[in-house]
């Protein structure tokens, strides 16, 4: 399917459930997303109503990962109502736009006790080793 | 038929008797009966270079393309004697012509001239048919040649005729010779809104 | 002979190697001459202004030089007079705004910007995040990119980040988004500024980077040493370079060669106004206002010199021109030349024999001769003038 344009081609009802969230472009093992408003029962491969900004999951050769946000339409659809799809209300918490999401918390708490763990285990199997 | 054509025919017969000193299209054959100075000493060099070859086989292969020539060698070629008596002050492709079937050539040209080290064509195309022209970022007087005047694009290859692996020899080397700074190009205009330089000190000022 | 093509190969590697290493650590060494305090406010001056545009001159077919740009094709009308001449007159604006100087401003340093801090949120990915505004319509300087650290905290990129993002999501024509090796390496730089590409290198300098950047300066400053030992000045006559060339002399005090060429080509009014330039830039207490005001009353601007040249087509070659206006295209200057060389040779000479000149033989030789091939002119203008009975006013 072709690209549509960032303004967007989609239809809408004026009073139907709007959403921002990802749409996954790229093709098979190269994700690249983009970050649109759409109809909430819709496909996600349907045209969009508007994009809002785009997220390279993949880091780049400067080890960071690279997203784009039209601020002031986020704000403008939020303004208007529009719902949040999870992945997209974690990255605008990371931005700063929105307070941090609870489930990145929980990530980076999880991720935390995942490194203290495998030190732990590094350690042990060291001074098992030496011993 | 063209002198050029005829010239590296004549080249090409005199290879298959003589040594390969006359290899470079033509410029050998006919330098030789004028004897210019500096011909002479391209003749002599090039005797050199092949001489390993020519002893070890009695008869050297006129489509024998393994020999790697450096840059440097091409470059002091372009400003020789030789190269002008080959093609005078022409481009090394306005005299080549295409070879084919009917009315109109095929839109793309052929993909190579040289397959496993040999010119596998009887029409190489102006780049393969002469080994002293290569293709190199550092060689400018050969890139400018295939520069268009009017709009700084490298030349199509309908054009030109060069097959399609020089062609893309070519714009790699044209890319690269931009970027070093051996060829110079019409960089695009930029405007610069100067208040977004100075636009901040002048609110403090004010 | 396997051995040796390995072996070959691997040191081909390495050069390699290097080359990348050089790409991505040192871009050109610093030159030595730097603006040690902020040359902006004393740039962007409207004095300085006036005088940099003026030493720059006006030449429209350099101007308007062909270019290999995708469009060059031209377009013939019928016009009138009148249509023609405004046209003239929109040439000459379009002229002078191809001649826009580059801003001269301080190098920008790096500031660290911390919006907020979060430990909660440690290790919350592997790699930091970037994030780039891009709401429509916004001017690349204005526009915000923030980092969000794997520590957690949110903060502003730095300089060199904001550029790559600015260049990744709105791209300007004609810049790489690495270094180009042209100003990678250093010999290949110095190649290009043996060969005399000074207007290339520049021109490239101004796409690739912003002015606030210390490569823009040091690369900047590198060919205008350059240009100073060469003294090719007149590669830049007349392009949007000129004007921040000799600035840049003015700031360093180095203006005597390009003082040097500019008398050799009989622009005393342009040297004057370097000379009063370097006055300016270095509070020297001299007053040299007054003479630029007499000159300026003389000499008309470069863009009215060029609208002029324009105009000329206007005169239709059965129309009788005067006997006078003969004689001045004749000899190539006026009574009004004549006077404001006197005024202009005069103010040259003060400064010659002040403390500032620093080349003084070299110099005062060069006005010596000028002034012998100005008498000789002068005494011819008179002796045709006399010979056809024209009125001396």
């Amino acid at each position: 399917m072709s690209l549509s344009p960032a303004s967007g081609i989609g239809r809408f009802y004026a009073r139907s459930a709007k959403i921002i969230r990802f749409v996954r472009l790229g093709c098979t093992n190269r994700p690249f997303y983009h970050i649109v408003v759409m109809e909430r029962r819709k496909n996600q491969h349907q045209p969009v109503i508007e994009q809002v900004g785009s997220f390279d999951p993949l880091p780049n050769d400067f080890n960071e990962r690279l997203v784009a946000l039209n601020t002031e339409r986020i704000r403008y659809w939020l303004g208007k109502g529009a719902h949040l799809s999870t992945p997209a209300a974690e990255l605008l918490g990371i931005a700063g736009l929105l307070p941090i999401h609870p489930r990145t918390y929980m990530t980076a708490w999880r991720n935390r006790r995942a490194a203290a763990e495998a030190e732990a285990t590094s350690e042990k199997a060291e001074s098992s080793s030496t011993a | 038929m063209l002198p050029i054509a005829r010239g590296i025919y004549g080249g090409l017969v005199n290879i298959t008797r003589n040594s390969r000193g006359a290899i470079h299209t033509a410029s050998g054959f006919r330098c030789k009966a004028e004897t210019s100075t500096s011909t002479d000493e391209k003749d002599a060099e090039s005797t050199e270079v092949d001489g390993d070859d020519s002893s070890s086989s009695s008869a050297p292969d006129a489509k024998d393309r393994s020999k790697i020539i450096p840059v440097e060698t091409s470059m002091r070629y372009l400003k020789s004697a030789a190269y002008k008596q080959t093609y005078g002050e022409d481009f090394v492709w306005t005299q080549y012509r295409r070879n084919h079937k009917g009315m109109y050539a095929p839109r793309k040209t052929r993909k190579t001239c040289i397959r496993q080290n040999r010119i596998t064509t009887g029409n190489p195309c102006p780049i393969c048919r002469d080994e002293y022209l290569v293709l190199d970022y550092r060689n400018t007087e050969l890139l400018e040649q295939f520069i268009s005047p009017h709009n700084g694009d490298v030349l199509s290859y309908s054009k030109t005729g060069l097959c399609q692996k020089s062609h893309l020899r070519l714009r790699v080397a044209v890319q690269q010779a931009r970027d070093s700074g051996y060829l110079t190009y019409d960089v695009p205009f930029r405007e610069y809104d100067y208040s977004e330089y100075y636009g901040q000190q002048q609110k403090q000022k004010a | 002979m396997h051995l040796l093509k390995h072996l070959r190969q691997l040191n081909g590697l390495q050069g390699l190697r290097q080359a990348i290493r050089q790409v991505s650590s040192a871009p050109t060494k610093p030159s030595a001459l730097q603006y040690e305090r902020d040359p902006q406010p004393l740039f962007t001056d409207a004095e300085t202004q006036r005088l940099l545009q003026s030493m720059t001159q006006l030449n429209l077919d350099r101007v308007y030089r062909k270019r290999t740009v995708p469009d060059n094709s031209s377009e013939i009308k019928f016009m009138t007079n009148e249509q023609l001449d405004s046209e003239f007159q929109d040439m000459v604006v379009r002229a002078q705004h191809m001649l826009q100087m580059p801003p001269i401003v301080e190098i920008k340093k790096d500031v660290e910007r911390v919006i907020d801090k979060d430990p909660a949120l440690k290790d919350f990915a592997n790699t930091k995040y970037v994030f780039t505004d891009i709401t429509f319509g916004r001017r690349q300087s204005e526009r915000k990119v923030f980092v969000r650290e794997t520590d957690g905290t949110l903060e502003h990129a730095t300089l060199d980040t904001t550029k790559r993002m600015n260049q990744l999501y709105f791209p300007l024509e004609g810049r790489q988004s690495y270094t180009p090796r042209m100003f990678a390496l250093e010999e290949l730089l110095s190649k290009c500024l043996t060969e005399h590409k000074y207007e290339f290198i520049l021109d490239r300098l101004l796409v690739q980077y912003e002015p606030y950047e210390a490569e823009f300066h040091n690369i900047s400053a590198r060919v205008f040493e350059h240009l100073n030992e060469s003294k090719q000045f007149d590669l830049l006559r007349s392009t949007r370079h000129f004007g921040p060339m000799a600035f840049f002399y003015a700031w360093h005090r180095c203006i005597d060669d390009l003082l040097y060429d500019m008398i050799r080509r009989d622009y005393l009014h342009n040297a004057v106004e370097l000379i009063a330039l370097s006055y300016k830039v270095h509070n020297i207490p001299v007053e040299y206002e007054a003479t630029l005001t007499e000159l300026d009353k003389l000499h008309p601007t470069p863009a009215q010199t060029a609208l002029a040249e324009l105009r000329s087509v206007f005169r239709r070659p059965e129309d009788k021109q005067g006997i006078e206006q003969e004689i001045n295209t004749a000899i190539g200057k006026t009574d009004q030349d004549f006077a404001a060389d006197e005024i202009s040779l005069k103010f040259i000479e003060q400064y010659i024999a002040s403390e500032h000149s620093l080349k003084k033989v070299q110099l005062e030789l060069a006005v010596q001769t000028l002034k012998e091939v100005n008498r000789e002119k002068l005494l011819l203008f008179q002796g045709l003038k006399k010979a056809h009975g024209v009125q001396t006013s």
